[in-house]
């Protein structure tokens, strides 16, 4: 910006300079045109004055002779005073360019010829009368001593004096009136034309022998003391060369401003920007102090404000709040303070920290004030206080070092949160997570026998049954001795029953470990062509004497991963079961096994008397029994679905029962393929 | 064939081996894994039937012993338990060197004939 200023002001004062220079060029030439107009060469004055006093010199050899020849006739004893005296006339005659003879006698004319009206004037009158009729334009008055009281006054045209000088090329005629004790103006001529005739002073100066005095309006001259009438424009010689200097030193005067001047300008404009910023900036360094002071201001109210506030909340504070010096000495504590360790208004005041520090928290005090020092500030420390009574108390103590603004510490401020009731509860919490512990453990302990005594009666129940199995069949070994048939009989009837108990026993053992998720499964590679030929002929023999026809349908064979044991505990029951529900003559029982999608699907197929819809719904439940009548036949418990339901669900099946009254029931099971 | 039986059951300890006698055997009857191993070190033996749950030493230590005093090649063992063994004991016995793992309860002729076909293996 200021560039373009500079650039601006810049352009401005060369073109004032410049046009300042042209002016004075004009004004110069002008000068020198007036001075050429109306210069006075001084070789050409000189000349002049020469010349005029040559002329002059030639004049006064003829007004000697004029003055000799009056002198002449005036000592001429037959002179007549009055009247025409033919002696003048003669000169008269002789200088014919003679206009008049005055003889004065002082002041006074005795005598004048031609023209005797001039008698008895005085010179004054002539001089009047000459200059109304402007004879001095043309007439020179030259003066002659006669006798000592005489002098005589012959007027000559001023033709013989007439000198045309050129003067600098320019053509001036010089018009020099000679006076006796006169002095008249100059005038100048040119080319015929009158010019003016100017004032102009000059001061006293003897240039060569003539001597310009100015008066009024006239400008005189004396040459060899002789004045004489010069009209003249006289132009100072040496002023055009002194108004020369005076250009020069104008023009250079001119360009040195006009060089200077934009750089000054632009300096002071720069200083006036500058200072102008200053300016503002000692303005806006004024605001800001003047907004700090505000600011202070404010900060002390507030600070007055917060320290009664302070006060205030010190004062009425829920928690005990207490000041310390820098000895760790009490110097005030609030309302609070004195309920909570029950001390009055002064009484701790300048006693130390640790009187109220139990004992066995002294140590703890001390470690917190050294954290103190070090941070500054500690929080929610946790020790033990003592009370006025002795009595002692659990608290959370805060505390932080005072310091004013020049950094110096001035004590601490504490507060003190009594942790007496969340002691309590801390310490029932414990009690109650010790009890908890205990039950819990009781419990464990209980399960883990609960399962011991499963496994001990699991095992001690059918223990015995071993031996009566065994015993039953071994006595009807012929290697054991001979029995007769009803013996035999009835030895089947304790092995038949024996196994009963075993399955009930079984049932009941298996039931419970699916409600404890206790069972265990035995995973392996299961072919299924094989398995379900394995269960067939497992329960083929039980078929034999029946009336059932039995079927194994299988044909698909695939390889899955499940428990074989438990799988073919769950088709072994559901095929005893479709037993007691086929008719007694044409009953069939169909089992079968198939791949579907990712599952293996089993299914046991009855021509029985099928089971309803309710029925259905709670058949895998825990003693269902349909039917009592019925299944008392073969005696249950009741525990069979339920089981098999367990099984299924643990090996990631599925169990579900399709039946029509009286036509028959299907029981499927969806066993997913695991590898 | 002579046939050791270790079982701590009295009942089913003398049925077992009334009844292998029964069939032209010869049983030999101990009642606790120590006796039993002090018989199999003394006398030959061609199968040993020992019961796993056993108190105080059970049929697992009886095998551990057997295997440290190199008898399990002198003798094919059977197990004969009531207990449901998981697959990995199984693999277990049957790696340290049992023969056979028969369940409790056993049939009669199940057992002799099981007896006799490891016999003559």
């Amino acid at each position: 910006m200021e560039m373009n200023i500079e650039k601006i002001w810049l352009r401005y004062f060369i073109f004032i300079s410049v046009g300042l220079i042209i002016l004075s060029i004009v004004i110069f030439s002008y000068i020198q045109y007036l001075d050429t107009k109306y210069q006075f060469v001084e070789d050409d004055r000189s000349l002049t004055i020469d010349r005029i006093r040559q002329n002059l010199d030639n004049q006064e050899q003829r007004i000697h002779l004029v003055g000799e020849a009056i002198r002449d006739i005036y000592l001429d004893s037959e002179y007549d005073k009055d009247g025409n005296n033919e002696q003048f006339m003669i000169i008269l005659k002789t200088f014919p360019n003679i206009k008049n003879i005055f003889i004065l006698n002082g002041d006074q004319i005795i005598d004048s010829h031609p023209n005797q009206s001039f008698k008895n004037s005085s010179v004054k009158d002539i001089f009047q009368t000459y200059s109304e009729n402007n004879y001095f334009n043309n007439l020179e008055m030259l003066e002659f001593p006669i006798t000592p009281e005489l002098t005589a006054v012959i007027d000559i045209p001023f033709e013989y004096l007439n000198i045309e000088q050129t003067i600098h090329q320019k053509n001036f005629k010089l018009i020099v009136y000679a006076q006796d004790k006169k002095i008249i103006p100059f005038q100048l001529e040119r080319n015929g034309n009158e010019i003016y005739t100017e004032n102009i002073e000059f001061t006293d100066e003897q240039l060569d022998d003539v001597i310009y005095i100015k008066k009024d309006t006239t400008l005189f001259a004396f040459v060899d003391h002789r004045p004489i009438r010069l009209e003249y424009v006289l132009w100072y010689p040496s002023l055009a060369q002194s108004f020369l200097y005076f250009e020069i030193i104008a023009i250079i005067v001119g360009i040195f401003l006009s060089a200077i001047f934009p750089i000054l300008f632009i300096r002071a404009e720069r200083l006036s920007n500058f200072l102008q910023h200053k300016t503002i900036q000692l303005q806006d360094t004024n605001n800001d102090m003047k907004m700090s002071n505000d600011i202070l201001k404010q900060t002390q109210k507030l600070l007055l404000k917060s320290k009664e506030k302070f006060q205030n909340f010190y004062n009425v504070s829920p928690y005990a709040t207490f000041i310390l010096d820098n000895d760790k000495k009490i110097e005030s504590y609030n309302e609070k303070f004195q309920y909570m360790f029950q001390y009055q208004n002064d009484e701790l005041v300048g006693h130390p920290f640790s009187s109220i520090v139990s004992d066995n928290g002294q140590k703890e005090a001390k470690k917190y004030f050294d954290a103190l020092e070090n941070s500054g500030k500690i929080i929610d420390q946790e020790n033990w206080l003592k009370r006025k009574d002795g009595t002692e108390f659990p608290v959370l103590f805060s505390s932080v070092r005072i310091q004013d603004s020049s950094d110096k510490q001035n004590g601490y401020l504490c507060i003190i949160l009594d942790q007496s009731e969340a002691y309590q509860i801390k310490e029932l919490e414990q009690k109650y997570n010790a009890l908890l512990q205990e039950q819990l453990a009781t419990l464990k302990e209980t399960e883990k026998q609960k399962d011991e005594f499963a496994s001990m009666v699991s095992h001690e129940l059918k223990t015995p049954l071993f031996p009566i199995k065994f015993h039953a069949k071994m006595i009807r070994d012929p290697d054991f001795g001979e029995l007769n048939e009803q013996q035999k009989e009835s030895l089947n009837q304790i092995y038949f029953n024996a196994e009963r108990l075993e399955t009930i026993i079984d049932d009941l053992l298996d039931s419970q470990r699916i409600e404890l998720h206790t069972m265990k499964f035995k995973l392996s590679e299961i072919h299924l062509f094989q398995i379900m030929g394995e269960i067939y002929h497992q329960n083929e023999i039980y078929m034999q004497d029946k009336n059932i026809l039995f079927t194994n349908v299988t044909t698909d064979d695939l390889i899955f991963k499940s428990d074989p044991g438990r799988l073919n505990q769950v088709i072994t029951n559901l095929i005893k079961n479709s037993v007691d529900f086929v008719p007694d003559i044409g009953g069939k029982i169909e089992m079968g096994a198939y791949k579907e999608s990712n599952s293996v699907l089993f299914y046991v197929k009855d021509n029985g008397i099928g089971i309803s819809k309710e029925e259905q719904e709670q058949l895998f439940h825990k003693f269902y029994q349909t039917d009592t009548s019925v299944t008392r036949k073969h005696g249950g418990t009741g525990l069979g679905l339920s089981i098999c339901k367990g099984i299924v669900d643990n090996l990631g099946g599925k169990i579900w029962i399709e039946s029509t009254s009286n036509i028959g029931t299907t029981v499927f099971i969806n066993i997913p393929i695991t590898k | 064939m002579n046939v050791i039986v270790i079982e701590d059951n009295k009942s089913i300890r003398d049925m077992l081996c009334a009844y292998i006698n029964a069939k032209n055997h010869n049983a030999t009857c101990a009642e606790n894994g120590k006796n039993g191993l002090e018989l199999i070190k003394q006398k030959s033996f061609d199968v040993l039937l020992l019961d796993l749950a056993m108190p105080v030493y059970s049929g697992y230590d009886v095998i551990n012993d057997m295997i440290k005093n190199q008898l399990m090649n002198k003798i094919k063992v059977v197990v004969l338990t009531a207990s449901s063994i998981s697959n990995n004991e199984e693999k277990n016995l049957l790696q340290k060197g049992v023969k056979q793992i028969w369940r409790k309860p056993i049939e009669p002729n199940e057992l002799i004939s099981g007896l006799e076909s490891l016999n003559s293996v």
